[in-house]
């Protein structure tokens, strides 16, 4: 079942422009030019209950508006937005009660005072019972290991800390769904895989259903499945990871290493178009091929000489989001959307 | 596509349980303003002299004008000190409830704080108006208290406990209206992005109430009374506890309250809405 859908889901930004100086402000007290930009621009998509989704797209490209509208903060200036079978941005407590926003960059606990007082709030808010209460911070804080310091005070947390505290706040009323904007942005790698690992387990264990926009490729290639590519406003893409992969990058790295120097000629002439440089022999060949070409390029190797080490690759995702991304990078037009 | 064609059935929460419930998350912030003046002590003391010093200036202030006269548009000087003493209450009162809250709000749409408040269970603007509490400000208030009764004493005033309980219907009416028409002003920056002005704009309204509002004449005691309630912050209150209060202005006190946070959640409402169709 469907657990989130978007159904020509768009959202249009009214601001108003002025000329600049004095003049242009005072001229603006009395005529302003308004202007629209279509943050989201009829996005359609429809997420199964225990999915894991990851948001890809420039900034401004609309992942946060359409995060947004999918909790309920914003009201969708057209098409539908369905999570769980409520309309979000009614904002009813029935549905409030079901899910969870946590944005990195933002925090909701208390800042000084210890993250626990904050989660007896939430308790008293989201009327849980006090065993169930109980049960659930002791399980999620031994998971996320912040047990010794519930009781700490929240200004005196590392921003890794912080941000599991954050995570747990937002879980102890068992939401089924979680958004997640940029859950991991600043923290050091070792953090970032504590969170991740975390967010896996929880979508393993309690079957969470999970929408999260990353800058970090790290977060999406480990916990998405399948991703959706946003961009201006579109949605560019929708599928498995693997499969945006291979079309966006069409060409995969084929490296061998060789037992004995080759000549640079030798190399040369069984491989047109090789970069080789200027060292005589080379030990090691790296180079990229297309991919109905790799097993040719991998045979046209082994003729060589004796290789010790043969592999093949996909160019790194970031690279290749990197690449669907750079004709779009028009920086007048991108910055209409916000984020 | 399928999905939750309705959602999953609930059991719906009766009004009962969801004031109880709003009662509890009211309490825990209590319990969290406790553990947070904990951590600031010394702040804490600051701040009750920084009351303890305001209530002795107001009061010096009155016992200069009556060192010249017996009394002003029909106030004696024990009388003019017992209205200190309420509108020190009043004041401790709305700075334990929702000062630091006003203050707050316009924050909470500048820095994002918002989107979490909205997405709670409860109340936005329950959330919103009383999450913090400002603890030294009962000190305040108990001072305020003290000096409203020695004075009271000294005025002669023969307490009852309906006395008692007329005044203190006023003052929640004061109180509440004054609320009412702070929210207001802040609920203004989901439009405006700075709204500090408009703050002391209110405390300078508030400031009137430390007069007895017979101290104005005709149209601004109008004003005081209805249109920015002081007057049913402090002056009724003190004119019920001296036996003098004109009861006819209980029920349009209440009633004016009732229409206030009324008038006060419909606005909210809007601008939430306001909120969720032009903000990013």
């Amino acid at each position: 079942m469907a657990a989130i859908v978007a159904t020509d889901l768009s959202k249009t930004y009214r601001f108003h422009r002025k000329a600049p100086g004095l003049r242009g402000s005072i001229a603006s007290l009395f005529r302003r030019e308004t202007l629209e930009t279509r943050a989201v621009d009829g996005v359609s998509f429809a997420i199964e209950a225990g999915e894991v989704v990851g948001f890809l797209g420039p900034n401004g490209a609309g992942k946060t508006t359409t995060l947004k509208m999918l909790c309920g903060l914003l009201y969708p200036s057209g098409g539908a937005a369905r999570v769980l079978g409520h309309t979000p941005a009614r904002r009813e407590a029935a549905y409030l009660r079901r899910i969870a926003l946590v944005m990195g960059q933002k925090n909701m606990l208390w800042w000084d005072i210890p993250a626990m007082e904050t989660l007896l709030l939430h308790k008293e808010m989201y009327g849980l019972a006090e065993a169930e209460f109980r049960r659930t911070t002791d399980e999620l804080a031994e998971i996320l290991e912040v047990g010794h310091l519930l009781r700490v005070q929240v200004r005196k947390l590392s921003l890794g800390e912080r941000m599991k505290m954050e995570l747990l706040a937002a879980l102890v009323h068992h939401p089924e769904v979680l958004f997640l904007d940029e859950p991991t942005i600043g923290l050091d790698v070792v953090a970032q895989g504590r969170v991740r690992d975390f967010l896996h387990r929880l979508n393993r264990e309690y079957g969470t259903t999970i929408l999260l926009t990353s800058h970090y490729m790290d977060d999406i290639e480990q916990l998405c499945p399948r991703v959706l590519v946003i961009d201006r406003g579109w949605l560019e893409f929708d599928g498995a990871l693997a499969t945006l992969v291979e079309r966006a990058a069409p060409h995969k790295i084929v490296s061998a290493v060789f037992a004995a120097p080759v000549p640079r000629a030798v190399a040369r002439a069984a491989l047109p178009g090789l970069d080789a440089g200027d060292a005589e022999e080379l030990l090691k060949i790296s180079l990229t091929a297309p991919r109905e070409e790799v097993a040719d390029v991998a045979e046209r190797l082994l003729r060589l000489g004796r290789i010790v080490d043969l592999s093949v690759e996909e160019a790194p995702v970031e690279e290749i989001i990197r690449g669907i991304f750079r004709p779009a990078a028009d920086p007048v037009v991108a910055g209409g959307g916000r984020s | 596509m399928a999905g939750w064609e309705s959602p999953a059935p609930q059991p719906r929460e009766s009004l009962a349980r969801q004031v109880v419930r709003h009662l509890r998350v009211w309490r825990q912030f209590v319990v969290m303003a406790f553990v947070r003046e904990a951590e600031y002590r010394v702040n804490f003391f600051v701040n009750v002299f920084d009351g303890v010093a305001q209530l002795a200036l107001a009061v010096a202030t009155f016992l200069l004008i009556y060192q010249y006269t017996d009394e002003i548009a029909g106030w004696s000087r024990a009388e003019a000190l017992m209205l200190v003493g309420i509108y020190r209450t009043v004041a401790g009162l709305i700075g334990l409830l929702i000062e630091a809250n006003m203050m707050a709000i316009p924050g909470y749409i500048r820095e994002g704080e918002m989107d979490f408040h909205l997405l709670r269970p409860v109340s936005s603007q329950f959330l919103v108006s009383l999450r913090r509490l400002r603890l030294d400000e009962a000190v305040n208030m108990a001072i305020g208290l003290g000096l409203a009764i020695y004075a009271g004493n000294q005025a002669g005033v023969r307490w009852s406990a309906l006395g008692v309980l007329e005044a203190a219907a006023f003052m929640l009416c004061g109180v509440v209206l004054l609320y009412a028409l702070w929210f207001a002003t802040v609920t203004l920056s989901f439009w405006l992005v700075q709204v500090d002005t408009l703050d002391q704009l209110f405390f300078g309204l508030f400031e009137t109430a430390r007069y007895p509002v017979t101290f104005f004449k005709g149209a601004v005691r109008a004003l005081l009374t209805f249109a920015v309630p002081v007057a049913f912050a402090t002056t009724f209150p003190t004119q019920a506890l001296l036996g003098q209060a004109d009861r006819r202005l209980l029920p349009v006190g209440l009633g004016l309250a009732a229409l206030g946070l009324l008038g006060t959640r419909a606005f909210w409402n809007h601008a939430v809405r306001h909120y969720g169709s032009a903000s990013s």
